[in-house]
């Protein structure tokens, strides 16, 4: 009885360090400093909030933690969008003037693992401003960072408190963009125009202050940059 | 009683360890494409966007989607339209979203762009020109295409279908239809 009392309780141990160790992860630590950094590039910052009652409009599929914005917008049930969020937005420049509107494309990507510290979403941009012109962006996000140093201690706090809503409160900062370019920057597609005909990639960096388990984003913005890359005649 | 615990926390790291390796925590929902292929080389798609059960987004003043959506805060880019809609294939099945922004104030930049977001394929960049044919249709090209429609290159036609008529809830629909290219059968 005790040898198999001790298996269990290895058993148990073993799963636990296990999480533990994926939680901790080192890699899946958020990472601070955009490759955009060091180019010598112009660029366009657009700001944005997180929260969808900030939004123009917000929808999902209906059935998670972050309700559609406002309250009588289609949701997006059908099961091959079931995945995917829309949001549109009022951008801001880094002195907080609205110089645009974005709509922003979500959707899960089936190359998600947990073991490898991928939570990845496909997203896409169409946005116009008055100081850059339309723009499609193409990027992959990483949320790994953000699901372990925002989502799971909100969630960690809803269960201490026994089922009321847990909130997380701190400072957390990162990078999502992860790709699809080598550096891992998003891809950008001019459309009309400064940005039409240029080569230019973009980063989306998350501010996060306040995160709701019930809700989703309280207080978290995000600032999606995009760098014309001088071209080699430009020089 | 020590071999045990260690051999039981060994077993129960390499549980968690499997269960993750096997566990794919999204499984996106796929339809098979409804291609039809052209003999010049050329492959045709066209999708639908019925009207109005799939207006996600209309920003228009006389008659916003949903109907108390506030617009105000873009309301310094004058003239500027946009719109979501859900796209659905040639048999009617939901596929995606698309965005389509206009700019009606021509005195400055135009600007008639759709984006087309097919989760489980790709997605499409379009700018339209502007020509209409004949038969009033709108004209554009694709600017970029992504994931499944990498370096396809074609033509968009934009057509307004009015209902026929024909079902109890009058519904018209938006046409877009695609005649495109693969980098491949360019070349």
């Amino acid at each position: 009885m005790k040898n198999w009392m001790s298996l269990l309780l290895g058993f148990v141990s073993g799963c636990v360090l296990f999480l533990t160790a994926l939680y901790f992860n080192p890699m899946g630590k958020a990472h601070t400093v955009s490759p955009l950094a060091v180019v010598d590039a112009q660029r366009f910052e657009f700001n944005y909030s997180l929260n969808p009652t900030h939004s123009l409009l917000f929808t999902n599929n209906g059935n998670s933690r972050v309700r559609p914005f406002p309250v009588k917008v289609q949701e997006l049930w059908e099961p091959t969008i079931g995945d995917t969020e829309a949001l549109v937005t009022v951008l801001h420049d880094s002195e907080n003037k609205a110089v645009g509107v974005g709509v922003k494309f979500s959707s899960l990507s089936d190359e998600s693992r947990v073991l490898g510290g991928k939570m990845l979403v496909n997203s896409v941009w169409h946005l116009y401003a008055k100081n850059a012109g339309s723009a499609f962006i193409e990027q992959t996000e990483n949320q790994w960072p953000y699901l372990m140093g925002v989502i799971i201690p909100a969630k960690l706090n809803s269960l201490i408190k026994f089922g009321d809503a847990g909130e997380w409160e701190g400072v957390w900062f990162g990078n999502m963009t992860v790709g699809p370019n080598a550096l891992g920057t998003a891809k950008v597609t001019g459309g009309t125009g400064i940005l039409s005909g240029v080569s230019a990639e973009a980063v989306e960096f998350v501010y996060a202050a306040k995160f709701s388990d019930a809700s989703g984003p309280i207080a978290e913005t995000a600032k999606l940059t995009v760098a014309v890359i001088p071209t080699q005649e430009s020089d | 009683m020590i071999k045990r615990f260690l051999l039981g926390a060994l077993l129960g790291a390499a549980t968690v360890w499997g269960g993750f390796s096997l566990y794919h925590p999204v499984a996106l929902t796929r339809e098979n494409s409804q291609i039809k292929v052209i003999p010049n080389g050329y492959s045709q798609e066209v999708f639908r966007i019925n009207v109005p059960r799939d207006i996600v987004l209309d920003d228009s003043e006389q008659n916003p989607t949903p109907d108390n959506l506030d617009w105000s805060a873009a309301s310094f880019l004058p003239g500027m339209q946009v719109n979501i809609f859900k796209i659905r294939d040639i048999n009617g099945r939901v596929i995606g979203v698309a965005s389509r922004m206009v700019s009606s104030d021509l005195a400055k930049e135009r600007i008639s762009e759709w984006l087309l977001h097919l989760p489980a394929r790709g997605n499409i960049y379009v700018a339209m020109s502007g020509e209409r044919t004949a038969d009033g249709a709108y004209l554009g090209s694709i600017k970029q295409g992504t994931g499944n429609f990498e370096g396809v290159t074609g033509e968009l036609t934009e057509r307004f279908v009015k209902d026929a008529g024909l079902s109890l809830e009058p519904e018209s629909a938006i046409e877009l239809s695609f005649l495109t290219q693969s980098a491949g059968q360019a070349q």
